[in-house]
């Protein structure tokens, strides 16, 4: 994957470039896009294999839709957003089951700096966000994801789940009191415990 | 320590992740982009223009053009080969005749004469 060293290029632009048969406008749109969208869905589904499934079948639409792309009508990323939140909803519509959530299915921390110990709580930690996050409500977990993960606004969300902001606003508040309420179970599985000890 | 797990911080830390794509997404991400790309230049490059058919579009059209240059062969042909219709056209043209008088009222004893 080429270094993307035109950050100032927007989406938009680099899309309209890969319309009018740019080759390498694909592959900094896929460097810059994919990891986000993959994330998203994987946090979603928590399924690898069902979430890159998803992932290409985003970017396809993407491409697709490349040449009557309506400058300034909406971004790139939150149009893709949208795209994955509606694939994921019929996903989830079509599996009979939900299944378990094994370590293999989060994403591995990048961080590496830390000790051993550290990253295994951390790790843990992630999958028990993960878990949680399974465990919520398929409406509610969009929107936290989307707005605590993402780090998206509002409005934003407003747009790519096709509700009002105060409905957002709603999910949010709703799925962070019930994550608190699930992880609080695990707080001795999350590592809290030995740290209370090494404070103490 | 608050007794509540930190949601806030376990938030931060699976934004912080960046899920990347395996080689073999990535690989299909491309091939289906490069299937699915329009022509290298969609609005086709349009082929400089001639100063005949510029010509010819300033006159109003190639038939336009046509009927002119065929007027103006058949002038030069007249010109050159002056065949001979056009000789005996010139020729009566260029006779010098010359008109003393001309009576546009007939005289008005002949009138009188008729009756």
């Amino acid at each position: 994957m080429p270094r993307d060293t035109l950050a100032i290029v927007s989406d938009e632009t680099l899309l309209v470039l890969y319309a009018n048969g740019d080759t390498d406008a694909a592959r900094l749109l896929t460097g810059r896009l994919v990891p986000r969208v993959l994330g998203y869905a994987t946090r979603l589904l928590a399924d690898r294999a069902m979430a890159e499934d998803v992932t290409q079948e985003a970017m396809l639409r993407l491409w697709r839709v490349a040449p009557d792309w309506r400058q300034g009508e909406a971004q790139v990323s939150t149009w893709l957003y949208r795209v994955v939140t509606n694939l994921v909803t019929d996903q989830r519509r079509a599996r009979a089951r939900r299944p378990a959530v094994t370590l293999d299915d989060a994403p591995e921390v990048a961080d590496g700096s830390k000790g051993v110990v550290a990253g295994l709580i951390e790790a843990d930690r992630m999958l028990a966000l993960e878990n949680a996050l399974t465990e919520l409500p398929g409406r509610q977990r969009q929107a936290v994801v989307l707005r605590h993960i993402e780090g998206l606004t509002n409005p934003e969300i407003a747009q790519i789940m096709d509700i009002g902001v105060e409905a957002v606003e709603s999910l949010t508040a709703r799925g962070k009191r019930a994550l608190t309420a699930i992880l609080s179970g695990r707080r001795s599985e999350l590592g809290y415990d030995d740290e209370n000890e090494g404070e103490a | 320590m608050d007794h509540e797990p930190d949601l806030d911080t376990m938030f931060a830390m699976a934004s912080r992740q960046r899920v990347d794509p395996s080689d073999g997404l990535t690989a299909r991400i491309l091939a289906d982009a490069a299937a699915m790309q329009p022509g290298r230049s969609v609005v086709a490059a349009t082929p400089r223009q001639g100063w005949l058919a510029t010509l010819a579009e300033w006159l109003g059209g190639t038939g336009a053009l046509a009927g002119m240059s065929a007027a103006a062969l058949t002038g030069l042909y007249l010109g050159v080969v002056q065949p001979a219709p056009v000789q005996a056209l010139t020729a009566l043209l260029s006779t010098d005749t010359t008109i003393d008088s001309l009576d546009l009222l007939p005289s008005s004893d002949t009138l009188l004469a008729q009756e």
